[in-house]
């Protein structure tokens, strides 16, 4: 029989709390090591099992159900399968389990009685499930595979050698033998419970089972634990009778310990039972999630005292932590604990919450220290664009008429469309020339320029879109002004431009933000004056100005596979006057020669078409451009804005039809206009 | 088939008779009926008695209802008439009554106090019933949007755990940022 290290009971270990997603890599070998996709469930199992034994994993593993199946993969019936974490532990017998997650399906009707009774066969179990497994002479109480929830795993201190036990017992030939299987109840994917000793995840299942119908939406009171607890352990000294049967039984014979093993689950299900009829607390405040008297579990737990011990260092020891269904959401988890709407599960609050329009994400971060977290944090603006429920917005930086830089933002869906300004602007940075502003994710960027005292600037600021702030980011490697930027695969790409004197024109940045770092690459191709630039189909496009020498206009695209800048067919730069935008891939151009008429770009027939013509009443160049969905908004002097819906673009009479957004009392000049998604 | 019925068992206990094309609305009994393991009673262990009728009224209103809405209010009598092309016009408005009787249902069957709003999320989120998820959601998405703080965490019994520091700051910037845009 395995020995189990009691010290492993005790305390958390911070390396215990390791991130989803650095493992992937372990992660991906288990999954390349068994198939259980579509398989029978104990096969799956079985195959987990046994990969999980033989890789004598070091670090910890997560496997979500997206992992094993896809996200979008619809859960077939006929199967079974968890969500899986573990860890192997210093002593080799001591491998760490989790189990999150068991789906449930087809055959598994020969689950124990329990499944049918509480989860229904053929049921997709997705909310969190545990295994309650037998006990074990020397570990307390316990032998608990217990759920976690996608993402992080916490302070899970979980007895090793029962996933070798599982293999080996009935759990294989019956899919899952007598494992009794407790859910939590609710919606509650998003919930963690957090614990770092056997008892207590003990007594979280139990007190699953002692709840019975009336299921709390969220565990949250330790009172009711520490109840649990009690029935358990005063019905305690069976099983440890059972216990010694059981081993007994393995000492005799090495094919009874099927039987003995079973004996032993027996017992725990009495002891399940008794506590059941006895009637657990159920009509506490159980939905309420109120943790502020309970200090962070930090507290070692002895899990041979007796009962009174352990109920006090529970207490300590019990905290309940909301988690958002995201696992990046938790960063911040430790510092906040109240949830996002008292009844409801993060994630849902969050569903609920993310549905608000992006003109009221000002107020929302007003209401308390964790919306502002939520509104604020990445996961929101991606969790918004998961769900289809992002806004885009578009900034513009514009200069008026003392040379001073602004920022103005529209919200193109608002049912009063009006150009706001925006606050903040790094005073550094008002007075610049020649910057060049670009997006990335919800951060808009201002990048470089000159003003009276430097030629060119290495400067970087960028506005947070979700915080409304600005602050300065990494600077450039080169300083730069006049010069072209865009962004293309999370990166910003600062080309040509005058550059300081020592700097060779002839170049370009390539801008990470998210890792700081910028580095600069020469291509003797490169010209400095550069007018316009767009990204079509992946590559960056620069048009430079045309020479009053030769009708040959400058044009380059960039290719990132090669990182090499070719020159552009003539065919496309001929037609290629003003401002660019696109929209389904294909470009638009505005040109403002003489009024202003939108061309189209058709790649496949290589030239240029008319789309129509704007009204010069409405329109005031110079104008820039930029798109959202099938609309283009062109923008000009004084922030006058004409929206052209490409998807309705009527046409009278050479003159498209159009709405437009009223300008600015103030003439400013449109310097660039970008668009923000959140 | 439609006459089908299956037991559903709320968490105290109580069965609740359904038909097994309304019980199609719900993708997790769904997925129980075609997994083909249906065994008499479905126990639901996270829906109490006094939130199922209510999932089942809203099954039983859209009821094999998966995506196209025309199906649900016509019972299959006029199926065949769709597809003829000069029924169109007939087609558009007869579609608009049964849209506009359907926002009357909804919103007759919406009126009921906060924690019905949440249980009935949650089952709705249990059962993977979208279209009840998206009502409740929504529900509860309009007593957010549009409101001020103090309003929106009095709807939600929420308690601000800013400074009266604090506080003042975000006022100023609320006000910045204008009721123009907020409010309308």
């Amino acid at each position: 029989m395995l020995s189990f290290n009691e010290t492993e009971l005790g305390g958390i270990e911070d390396d215990s709390l390791i991130p989803f997603g650095e493992n992937l890599e372990s992660i991906s070998r288990l999954l390349d090591n068994s198939s259980f996709y579509g398989t029978a469930s104990y096969q799956i199992s079985n195959a987990l099992w046994g990969t999980l034994k033989d890789l004598k994993l070091e670090v910890l593993i997560g496997v979500s159900m997206e992992d094993l199946f896809g996200a979008d993969e619809p859960i077939r019936s006929k199967y079974l399968a968890f969500e899986i974490f573990g860890t192997k532990t210093a002593n080799p017998s001591n491998l760490v389990l989790a189990v999150n997650s068991i789906y449930v399906s087809g055959q598994a009707k020969d689950w124990h009685k329990s499944v049918v009774r509480e989860g229904g066969d053929g049921r997709r179990e997705d909310d969190g499930a545990s295994l309650l497994l037998p006990q074990h002479k020397n570990t307390p109480r316990t032998i608990i595979l217990s759920f976690s929830t996608v993402g992080f795993c916490y302070n899970l201190k979980l007895v090793s050698h029962l996933a070798l036990q599982l293999r080996e017992a009935e759990y294989i030939e019956e899919g899952i033998g007598e494992a009794e299987v407790l859910r939590r109840g609710g919606r509650d994917r998003g919930e963690i419970l957090q614990w770092d000793c056997g008892p207590v995840a003990a007594a979280s299942l139990l007190l699953a089972s002692t709840m019975g119908d009336k299921r709390p939406r969220s565990v949250s009171s330790p009172d009711l634990y520490l109840d649990v607890l009690h029935q358990y352990f005063s019905g305690g000294s069976r099983d440890l009778q059972t216990d010694q049967r059981a081993e007994e039984g393995i000492k005799e014979d090495d094919g009874g310990s099927k039987v003995a093993e079973m004996e032993s689950i027996e017992a725990a299900m009495e002891c399940d039972g008794g506590t059941k009829s006895g009637g657990g607390p159920t009509d506490g405040d159980i939905t309420s999630n109120t943790k502020t008297d309970v200090p962070a579990m930090k507290e070692v737990v002895d899990p041979t005292g007796d009962f009174k011990n352990m109920a006090e260092s529970l207490s300590h020891c019990i905290t309940m932590e909301l988690l958002e269904h995201e696992p990046e959401c938790s960063t911040d988890m430790t510092e906040n604990h109240a949830p996002l709407i008292r009844g409801l599960p993060d994630d849902i609050a969050i569903f609920c919450i993310a549905r608000v329009p992006r003109r009221y994400h000002m107020i929302l971060k007003s209401v308390s220290k964790r919306w502002r977290e939520l509104v604020c944090s990445e996961e929101w603006s991606s969790y918004r664009k998961k769900h289809n429920v992002e806004e885009t917005w578009i900034y513009a930086i514009c200069r008026d008429k003392s040379d001073l830089i602004h920022c103005y933002v529209l919200d193109p869906n608002s049912s009063r469309r009006c150009w706001k300004l925006v606050q903040g602007l790094p005073p550094r940075c008002l007075k610049r020339k020649g910057l060049a502003s670009e997006v990335l994710g919800k951060k808009l960027y201002l990048l470089g320029g000159c003003s009276w005292s430097e030629d060119a600037s290495h400067d970087v600021y960028c506005y947070d879109a979700s915080k409304n702030t600005w602050d300065e980011a990494a600077s450039l490697s080169t300083a730069r002004c006049y010069f072209a930027c865009e962004a293309l695969n999370e990166k910003l790409y600062a080309v040509g431009g005058v550059t300081s004197s020592s700097s060779d024109p002839c170049s370009w940045d390539t801008y990470d933000p998210s890792t700081s770092s910028c580095m600069t690459l020469l291509d003797p191709n490169i010209f400095p004056d550069i007018q316009e630039s767009v990204v079509l189909d992946g590559k960056i496009y620069i048009r430079g100005a045309v020479s009053t020498m030769s009708q040959h206009i400058p044009a380059l695209v960039y290719e990132p596979t090669s990182s090499e800048w070719q020159h552009v067919d003539e065919d496309l730069v001929l037609g290629w006057h003003g401002p660019a935008v696109v929209v389904d891939s294909t470009l638009y151009v505005l040109d403002q020669r003489s009024g202003t008429r939108l061309m189209m770009w058709q790649a496949k027939s290589r030239d240029w078409v008319s789309v129509g013509r704007l009204s010069p009443l409405l329109t005031r160049p110079p104008c820039r451009l930029v798109a959202i969905g099938k609309s283009i908004f062109v923008i000009g002097k004084g922030l006058s804005t004409v929206v052209l819906d490409l998807a309705k673009a009527g046409n009278v009479g050479g003159v498209m039809v159009s709405s437009s957004v009223p300008k600015l009392d103030s003439d400013v000049d449109v310097i660039s206009c970008k668009t923000l998604s959140i | 088939m439609s006459s089908t019925k299956i037991f559903l068992k709320s968490s105290d206990d109580k069965t609740f008779e359904i038909d097994e094309t309304a019980a199609r609305a719900s993708e997790t009994l769904k997925n129980i009926i075609d997994g083909g393991c249906l065994d008499g009673v479905i126990p639901l262990p996270n829906v109490s008695s006094n939130i199922l009728p209510k999932v089942i009224e809203y099954c039983k209103k859209h009821g094999g209802d998966n995506g196209s809405s025309k199906k649900i209010a016509n019972g299959g009598v006029d199926k065949d008439k769709e597809i003829l092309p000069d029924y169109d016009e007939e087609e558009d408005k007869r579609e608009k009554v049964r849209v506009d009787e359907l926002k009357k249902w909804e919103e007759e069957y919406m009126d009921f106090d906060q924690q019905v709003l949440y249980d009935l999320m949650l089952a709705a989120n249990y059962l993977h019933i979208k279209g009840l998820l998206d009502l409740t959601v929504e529900k509860a998405a309009s007593m957010i949007r549009g409101r001020t703080p103090d309003q929106i965490r009095e709807n939600f019994n929420i308690n601000s755990d800013f400074t009266p520091e604090e506080e003042e700051e975000m006022i100023l910037i609320e006000d910045e940022w204008d009721d123009e845009w907020a409010f309308d």
